[in-house]
């Protein structure tokens, strides 16, 4: 099953998130990496490689990104990674593809497929 | 020449100005972006001199270790960029008999990095805008390079910056309003510069 990890720059947001999946998919393995090392506002790069190595069960890991540094920090800690073709950054929003994301995991869904499914995230429509 | 001690202190140099600036880096973060620059740096370059290889004499692996603290410890978009600089330069550099030009080398394949890193060009006012043309001069002036001709063009870099649009991070939100302030990062690569032409000048003394 895919894994997902959760990079925003407040610990807080990532920690909730992450609730809020557990809940939705509790199957799918989901990793928070936000906040630095120390727990304060920012990103880190080895915290987001832990996450990966965790995340991994075989099938490979989506991370889910806000912005700036968490994206420049996902791409480093992929560089730091020997396996790095089964791990993908998702050019989607971040709650609200993360959640697409887990529902896609859970069903069993290749890499591939959860990453599209959080893009696609991008155009649902909230306001008719 | 340029040895692993002058390596060593360069990076003391600049923990030392970034530390005195903090509060001008946070100042100018908190016009347009979010106010950690100052901290976020005295942090890193502090954790950088801790965890500086006292023992070698290849000068690649003091900016390579350098490049690491840095990545680990700033915690903001400057920790991967300046990290991606001092690592890729770092990896650049063979050995114990380094030259300017090799540095400039380095240098170069360690902006590039940044480039591509923060997905940036230069104008965008940002550190490139400050640390390129200053690379630029150093591959110009090969080993004849002196502290004068790197503070020169630090300096007149420095001026460019402040007059363009932000187009990156948190202050590009500014638009033209970011036009006339100055760039946080920038600032910051300029004291890296700045420290670089003082360990010069003191070899150059010696």
């Amino acid at each position: 099953m895919v894994g997902l990890v959760l990079v925003s720059h407040s610990p807080d947001i990532s920690k909730g998130l992450k609730k809020m999946l557990d809940e939705a998919q509790p199957k799918v393995t989901v990793l928070d990496a936000g906040g630095t090392d120390e727990g304060e506002m920012g990103t880190s790069a080895m915290k987001i490689q832990t996450a990966i190595e965790k995340a991994d069960n075989g099938d490979g890991v989506v991370i889910l990104v806000d912005f700036g540094s968490s994206v420049m920090n996902a791409e480093m800690a992929i560089d730091f990674i020997e396996d790095a073709h089964s791990v993908k950054i998702a050019d989607a929003p971040f709650i609200e593809g993360a959640y697409s994301a887990v529902m896609e995991a859970g069903f069993g869904k290749s890499l591939d497929d959860v990453v599209e499914s959080a893009v696609q995230a991008k155009d649902t429509k909230k306001v008719q | 020449m340029f040895t692993a001690e002058m390596a060593r202190q360069w990076i003391k140099e600049s923990a030392k100005k970034i530390e005195s600036h903090k509060e001008q880096l946070t100042d100018l973060d908190q016009a347009l972006g979010d106010g950690d620059h100052g901290l976020n740096m005295t942090r890193g370059f502090k954790a950088a001199v801790e965890q500086l290889p006292e023992e070698t004499d290849e000068p690649g692996k003091v900016l390579k270790t350098v490049g690491t603290s840095l990545l680990s410890k700033i915690g903001g978009a400057s920790g991967p960029l300046y990290g991606t600089l001092f690592m890729k330069a770092g990896s650049q550099l063979e050995g114990t008999t380094v030259q300017l030009s090799d540095l400039s080398s380095g240098l170069r394949v360690g902006v590039e990095g940044m480039k591509k890193r923060g997905k940036a060009e230069r104008e965008e006012k940002t550190m490139i805008d400050l640390l390129e043309p200053v690379i630029e001069i150093m591959e110009e002036k090969g080993n004849e390079l002196t502290a004068d001709q790197l503070i020169d063009k630090a300096k007149e870099a420095l001026e460019h910056v402040k007059e363009y649009e932000a187009k990156k991070g948190r202050a590009a939100y500014y638009k033209e309003k970011s036009k006339g302030k100055q760039d946080a990062g920038a600032q910051s690569s300029y004291y890296l510069i700045e420290s670089l032409a003082s360990v010069l000048e003191m070899d150059g003394e010696a």
